[in-house]
Parts: structure tokens; C-alpha cells; sequence
């Protein structure tokens, strides 16, 4: 029962930041080795990413052991992947919370890793970050306002910038009117 | 678990699954911090008769007798399952204790959660009735959603 190897994997995100707490306390508790992970989507430069993670695994990394790995593909299931290559015993995973529409298109990871990992998983909501008032490190900062937003890669303050909602907004209102257009129902 | 003070109060859901019981072994396995509290919830779901217009008065109360039976002995047995949890993790340690809620599963755990004001929910990845969802229950998915708090999910 006790897991001796337990997996972090990160986007960066704030949301991830409050699971990596909790994964590193978790390893700390069972004297697990901490396997920090981020996976590089298909198409995106990874020349930085390396510089991050090392650096995210450096700040989890006190009495404990920490491995980091850097994987490309898809997230959920590379992380699922990896688990079971490595014999991960629990997996702590951040999750943004979305509902609706866009939990649809981006929230996904979460419950991927869920349905699919060989292993308990520990969800931590986003929303736990706010209550504690512990104020966030200076680097973290800075990684989040770097970030590039999800959908058109231009830096952003938040997870997919402004423009980007807006479109996405826009298109499911258009597909949502052409759907229910008078004269149109019951038509596939 | 002694260093995130998050995991002070911690509810568990039951269903009588295998999976379920693992959830509880695992939160046992976890150091219980100083007032270390678990709280293992079973929701039981009434029985639900359909209207019956037509059936005889005399038939109708022996049916409902019937079901009234039914929910006792269901009560009955998911109160000794919580009551069993939660000596286990009394020995583990913890200060616990079974509640048996009378309801749908989701919403009386959500219940469970803000009445115990618990840090994490602990679930099993499936559950008793869990012939369509082959990988993960219905209950546990819609916790993941809709869990204010931090969700584990044990396999």
C-alpha cells in the first residue's frame, strides 16, 4: 500500500504549484522518491522547459529524493505512461477546476489520469492556493506571467488570453445557432 | 500526514466495494496529525416505489411494508460497514467514526463534506454498480468535478 514512488506532474501552473506542496509532503511521509514530470505538447518548443523543470524539481527537492523527466506527447496519457513505467505507487496532480465549455476542451488531463492510471490519485483543486495566504514565490510569479496562452502561444497572464476566449466564445455561439435554427430540428 | 495541515479532516466514501475499502486502507496508511479526524460515509439510497393507482390499499401497505424492510436492513448493514472502517482506522490511529446518509450518493457526499468541513474527500475509482464505467465510477468522476475539495482516488 505504501507507495515508494510518487509522481508530480506540472504545467507550471499555479494549480500545479499547490499539488506539488502536497506531493512533496507526500513523499516525505512514506520516504517515497518524487518523480517531478511535465510533458511537452506535440508541437511546442521545448528549449526552456528544460531550465524550468529543473528548477520546479530544486524546489521540491530538500531531504528528499527527486527525479525530474521531461516526456512529449499527449498529457494524460504520457503521464499515465509513465507512471506505469516507473512503478508509481500515487500520482498528486493539480486540476484548474473548469466546468462547461472549456473544462471540455482543456480540463481534461485530470480525469484522463484518473480513469487510466495503475495507481491512487490525488486531485487538488486550484482554488486551494487562495485560503492559505502563503505568498507565492517570486519565480513562480514570473512563470506565470511568462506563460504562453494555450490556444495562440502569445504570452498571457492567463491560461488562454483574451482574444482567444473571445474566438472560442464565438464559435460555439455560432455552431449553437446554426444547432437550434427554426426549421432545423430533428435534422442531424 | 503531518505536514499539509489540509489533512486534518478527511471523509471517505463507502460503498461496500472493494475499491472503497482501499480507499480506507490508504487513509490508514497516512499518520494521523494531532485531532486527525476521518469521518466514512456510506449513502444508502431509499427505496423508491412507482405509484401504484390501481393496486388494492391492502397490497399497497404489504408492498411498502416490503420496502420499508428493505431500507432497514440495507441502513442496517451499510451502518455496520462504516462502523467496521472506522475501527480500522481507529486502530490506525485516527479519531473516526461511520455515518450512514440517507440519499443520492454525489450530493449527500458533498453534504458530508461541508457538515464535516473536510480537507479531502477519499474515494474508491469505482464503485458497487460500476458495469458502465468500467474505469471510473460515476460518483468518483463527478466528485472530481464538483468536489470543492481536494479529491483522492484509489484504485
Amino acid at each position: 500500500m505504501r507507495p515508494t514512488e510518487i509522481l508530480f506532474p506540472t504545467d507550471f501552473s499555479p494549480a500545479s504549484e499547490a499539488a506539488g506542496r502536497i506531493a512533496r509532503a507526500m513523499a516525505l511521509e512514506a520516504g517515497a522518491r518524487l518523480h517531478v514530470l511535465h510533458v511537452v505538447p506535440p508541437v511546442t518548443d521545448p528549449s526552456q522547459l528544460a531550465a524550468q523543470l529543473a528548477r520546479a524539481g530544486q524546489r521540491l527537492a530538500e531531504g528528499l529524493r527527486v527525479e525530474t523527466a521531461l516526456r512529449t506527447g499527449l498529457a494524460g496519457r504520457t503521464i499515465v505512461h509513465y507512471a506505469r513505467e516507473k512503478g508509481i505507487g500515487l500520482i498528486v496532480l493539480g486540476t484548474h477546476g473548469r466546468t462547461g465549455f472549456s473544462h471540455a476542451i482543456l480540463g481534461s488531463v485530470a480525469e484522463t489520469v484518473v480513469r487510466l492510471a495503475p495507481c491512487p490519485v490525488l486531485t487538488v483543486p486550484a482554488q486551494l492556493l487562495e485560503p492559505v495566504g502563503a505568498p507565492v514565490p517570486a519565480a513562480a510569479t514570473a512563470v506565470t506571467s511568462a506563460r504562453p496562452c494555450l490556444v495562440c502561444a502569445k504570452p498571457s497572464d492567463e491560461l488562454v488570453c483574451e482574444p482567444c476566449r473571445a474566438r472560442i466564445r464565438g464559435e460555439a455561439l455560432e455552431q449553437k445557432q446554426e444547432a437550434e435554427r427554426p426549421g432545423r430540428r430533428g435534422m442531424v | 500526514m503531518p505536514a499539509p495541515r489540509s489533512y486534518r479532516r478527511i471523509v471517505v466514501g463507502l460503498d461496500g466495494s472493494a475499491h472503497s475499502r482501499r480507499a480506507a486502507a490508504f487513509v490508514a496508511w497516512l499518520r494521523p496529525p494531532r485531532g486527525g479526524r476521518v469521518t466514512c460515509v456510506r449513502v444508502v439510497e431509499p427505496v423508491r416505489l412507482p405509484s401504484m393507482p390501481l393496486v388494492p390499499a391492502p397490497m399497497r401497505a404489504q408492498i411498502a411494508g416490503q420496502a420499508a424492510a428493505m431500507d432497514r436492513s440495507r441502513r442496517a448493514v451499510a451502518q455496520r460497514q462504516v462502523d467496521g472502517a472506522a475501527a480500522m482506522l481507529a486502530k490506525a490511529g485516527w479519531r473516526a467514526r461511520g455515518v450512514v446518509r440517507i440519499g443520492l450518493p454525489l450530493p449527500e457526499l458533498l453534504a458530508a463534506i461541508r457538515a464535516e468541513r473536510a480537507d479531502v474527500l477519499v474515494v474508491g475509482a469505482r464503485g458497487a454498480g460500476a458495469v458502465t464505467h468500467f474505469l471510473l465510477g460515476s460518483v468518483a468522476e463527478a466528485a472530481l468535478k464538483r468536489s470543492p475539495v481536494e479529491v483522492l482516488v484509489v484504485k
